[in-house]
């Protein structure tokens, strides 16, 4: 990764859709350069997102939960997360390791909603203990946004 | 309650190729629905306009390409000390997300971590909080993925 990859992906982190031509510009270059170079960054993985924000107000869901799990200790994670990840609601889910092994989130429209997302993922097959916690406030932006671009425009200028 | 824009079919198509890649093509899009571009980019600049789309995100393994690591960190805070921990946790490089939560645990955060080394760099960093009483690290071993198929309905829905 050099300055020039540095560079674009603090542009692209103030705007993910800016052109690549204003781009190239800005920084000096052609545009064939940034898009090869953009190209190259999402194929490695450097760019592990590049998507829009909505408002998950806007959308009708007024709260979120983050869910920490237990598993049955004979059960698969991967096989339960998988469950997880298609059950309706689920923003986020993943496998953990440390006191649980499962991390999920939850966008819902009021309490009742919480309350019956939360009963079917209990209802799973091979969860033993699901600890939710509220959040005040609720995630809004969906997906979520990172400052890692403010250390990375100080090392880009140096 | 303010009125909100319907949302139809078409627009939970737009957003959704939108939440995969900020920069999908709106050609392929319109194809699909049997629409025009310029009718694709209207009901994108509508949704804009109407706050539903609020801007975009980009998260990037600056240091280490597969290391993309979450760290999910849980606090037990002493009581009028959560809004001055949540301060210093946002101030952690690669925060992705720190709120007050009721539960168990007071304060919850995710943080992007590429290394052992960082996430010891957290921890530490959290440690040093005044307020904090209790701190529970859980890793993510899958890479943070998001599902907007689970939550894009129609109004009508």
């Amino acid at each position: 990764m050099d300055n020039l990859d540095r560079k674009i992906i603090q542009e692209l982190s103030e705007d993910a859709r800016k052109p690549f031509m204003t781009i190239a510009q800005k920084l000096g270059t052609s545009t064939q350069t940034v898009i090869r170079r953009y190209n190259e960054m999402k194929a490695n993985g450097t760019i592990g997102l590049s998507a829009i924000t909505i408002d998950l107000e806007k959308i009708g869901y007024h709260g979120t939960a983050h869910m920490l799990i237990n598993i049955k200790l004979e059960a698969d994670s991967a096989e339960i997360v998988e469950q997880l990840k298609k059950t309706q609601n689920v923003i986020i889910a993943t496998r953990t390791t440390g006191s649980y092994e499962a991390y999920a989130v939850l966008a819902f429209s009021d309490i009742n909603d919480l309350f019956r997302n939360v009963s079917k993922i209990k209802a799973l097959p091979n969860i033993r203990k699901v600890d939710v916690f509220l959040a005040v406030p609720g995630i809004r932006q969906f997906p979520l946004r990172t400052n890692q671009f403010n250390a990375c425009k100080k090392s880009a200028e140096t | 309650m303010n009125p909100q824009l319907k949302i139809d079919e078409i627009d939970v198509r737009i957003l959704e190729a939108l939440l995969r890649d900020a920069r999908c093509n709106f050609a392929e899009i319109a194809k699909n629905s049997n629409l025009s571009i310029t009718a694709i980019a209207q009901r994108y600049k509508k949704m804009k306009k109407a706050g539903v789309i609020t801007g975009t995100t980009l998260i990037a393994n600056l240091e280490n390409p597969r290391g993309n690591g979450t760290l999910v960190v849980d606090i037990i805070a002493e009581a009028d000390c959560e809004n001055a921990i949540i301060k210093a946790l946002k101030k952690l490089p690669g925060v992705l997300n720190c709120c007050k939560v009721i539960g168990k645990y007071d304060i919850h955060a995710a943080i992007r971590v590429g290394s052992l080394e960082q996430i010891d760099n957290v921890s530490n960093a959290v440690k040093k909080v005044r307020g904090v009483l209790k701190i529970e690290l859980t890793g993510c071993t899958d890479k943070l993925d998001f599902y907007p198929e689970n939550i894009l309905k129609t109004s009508s829905e």
